[in-house]
């Protein structure tokens, strides 16, 4: 059976997303997942799907607000103009740039709003939701600066060990460049009182904070679209 | 092929419209949605105002109401959008197919009694009616002022002697074959007009045609009516499939309710090319096993016979199966759409195959 709803829905591209946006809702008072299921986040599992699928699910929602959370990842300007061209097909006509507090839409005659927010901030190219991470690590903390370096040198010695090694198969993997902030972060995440907890899970520990500005600003957008009056941001 | 309806003031519908409709239909929703209702519309304008259509719909609901002397006559007060009737009620239906716009409208007796009582010298009405029912747009029964007549309570009349008219398209629109399959099991009476029909108009081969979509081994099918027992008696006992893999014929019983289903809707797609079928609850009776063959046959023959099918379900399986069919029959998927039917929006929300699929895959639900 369909795990069809009712319930407002966000759709993401990873498990860790939900994670991340379960945690930072929790930490401000709004139980997701607990009684009163308040909104569905649906992991979608990759960008793709969730850019291929957003003009049917624009058009299917005509009973709650839905909403779409992908990375930057790339230029932002691309990124953008990746989304819409989905909206268009759904039907809207969306500003250019993104706008810096998310975006929002209605179709015509559709009693609710649909969205779209990128990760982290809406306006810096490349970024990512360990971007989002990041912002809420506490201020100056020791072990940040020691985790960007130790990431660096990580890659160097794969590198270095791969330029004596011929056959590409058998050189040695390591992340690509534009996911250094996904190893930065866990670098960080593996020195901390309890080792290596997941993204989401370290913030319901603390080990992360909850209010960065970022946060803060995506928060906003959650409750615009979903309407969580209790949200206090 | 119709591809667009818009209706107005009709049952749980002030105003609404469907637009992208393909060749095969599937309209979805929750409970009380309006899917059957907005099939039956389609049968009405599909049919030229027939308002035996109405008659029909109605007494398929239940919605009947009784006279003072206990006759039950079909009420058509909930066809008026609020369930409630007055002077002037009207529901229309249109639609983009070179049909007339079909509108029927309540005219109160009371300011020209004579336009109802004088055409009915004869009779003797137990409930006399307060309103004439003019089906505007309607080229045969209905269309006279003096054909229907409406009690106070919503009792549909109809006077037998303007009966004889068969209702015919004006604008010299020809009337294409119709047919409804109704949500609960098909009448072994009608399922023998439907096989007499078939073999008199050398279509039999058709229906075994379309079983063998979903069972090769099918070979033919007979029926031999039991001795003894009265034709509207008969059942499936009297069916029999013959088949590669036995060496007698099996009794049509003997493969389930869902094997009986399927060779209702071909026997029915066989009776209506160039036409219309609508299937109320299409999934009825079928296991979601079978629920895949059953879209192979009814999208392949109604590309085949060139018949517009209308179906309605709340099967998520029957969803599902319509997503597999589209993916392993790629050349048909552009002939398939599903309309989510919700009423807090006025219009229907259609869906390509290609959509359909993209959502099965993602676990995303039209009905919800």
């Amino acid at each position: 059976m369909s795990a069809g709803s009712l319930l407002p829905t966000l759709y993401v591209e990873g498990k860790d997303d939900i994670s991340v946006i379960n945690a930072l809702l929790l930490r401000h008072g709004v139980d997701t997942q607990k009684g009163k299921q308040l909104l569905l986040i649906k992991d979608l599992e990759s960008i793709e799907l969730v850019l291929e699928i957003m003009p049917d699910v624009i058009k299917e929602a005509t009973t709650r607000p839905v909403g779409f959370v992908v990375d930057i990842d790339i230029e932002l300007t691309h990124r953008w103009e990746a989304v819409r061209g989905r909206l268009l097909q759904a039907g809207v006509t969306p500003p250019n740039p993104c706008p810096p507090d998310g975006y929002f839409g209605t179709l015509p005659d559709y009693p609710h709003m649909f969205g779209v927010w990128l990760m982290p901030d809406c306006k810096t190219d490349g970024k990512m939701l360990e971007d989002m991470v990041q912002s809420l690590m506490p201020a100056h903390h020791p072990l940040w600066p020691h985790a960007q370096a130790s990431t660096a040198v990580a890659a160097t010695l794969v590198d270095n060990a791969n330029a004596t090694i011929n056959e590409t198969t058998k050189k040695w993997k390591r992340f690509i460049d534009a996911h250094r902030i996904k190893a930065e972060v866990r670098s960080w995440l593996a020195w901390q009182a309890e080792p290596g907890v997941q993204l989401g899970a370290a913030i319901n520990a603390h080990i992360l904070g909850h209010d960065s500005p970022e946060a803060l600003a995506f928060l906003r957008w959650l409750k615009q679209l979903y309407g969580f009056v209790q949200l206090n941001v | 092929m119709l591809t667009g309806v818009e209706i107005t003031n009709y049952r749980g519908f002030q105003s609404y419209q469907m637009e992208g409709l393909a060749q095969v239909n599937l309209l979805v929703g929750k409970n009380n949605s309006g899917k059957t209702a907005l099939a039956e519309a389609v049968h009405l304008v599909m049919a030229g105002g027939d308002p035996t259509v109405l008659s029909e719909a109605a007494h398929r609901r239940g919605e009947m109401t009784s006279s003072e002397d206990g006759r039950l006559y079909p009420d058509l007060s909930h066809f008026f959008h609020g369930h409630e009737i007055c002077s002037d009620s009207s529901f229309s239906i249109r639609s983009d197919d070179g049909f007339p716009k079909i509108t029927v409208r309540l005219i109160p007796l009371e300011e020209d009694p004579s336009l109802f009582s004088e055409s009915h010298p004869d009779e003797e009405f137990e409930t006399p009616p307060t309103y004439g029912v003019m089906i505007e747009g309607a080229a045969g029964f209905g269309s006279e002022i003096n054909d229907l007549g409406l009690s106070e309570r919503g009792a549909l009349i109809f006077n037998p002697r303007a009966r004889g008219r068969q209702p015919v398209i004006g604008a010299g629109v020809p009337l294409r074959p119709i047919l409804f399959v109704p949500i609960d099991s098909v009448p072994s009476r009608r399922l023998v007009q439907l096989w007499k029909q078939a073999v008199l108009t050398s279509k039999k081969d058709e229906v075994v045609g379309a079983m063998q979509l979903i069972a090769d081994s099918i070979h033919d099918i007979v029926f031999l009516p039991s001795e003894g027992v009265s034709r509207s008696a008969s059942g499936p006992r009297d069916w029999y499939v013959v088949t590669t893999d036995y060496g007698k014929p099996i009794p049509l019983g003997s493969f389930g309710d869902g094997v009986r289903r399927l060779m209702i809707l071909a026997l029915s797609l066989s009776q209506v090319g160039g036409g219309t079928l609508l299937v109320d609850e299409i999934d009825t009776g079928l296991h979601y096993s079978v629920m895949a063959d059953m879209w192979k046959l009814v999208v392949k023959k109604a590309v085949e016979s060139n018949v517009q099918v209308f179906a309605t379900t709340h099967s998520w399986d029957c969803i599902e199966a319509l997503s597999l069919f589209c993916e392993t029959e790629l050349s048909l998927m552009s002939r398939v759409a599903i309309h989510k039917i919700d009423r807090a929006i006025p219009h229907s929300v259609a869906f390509s195959g290609e959509s359909i699929v993209r959502m099965v895959k993602s676990d995303i639900d039209p009905r919800s």
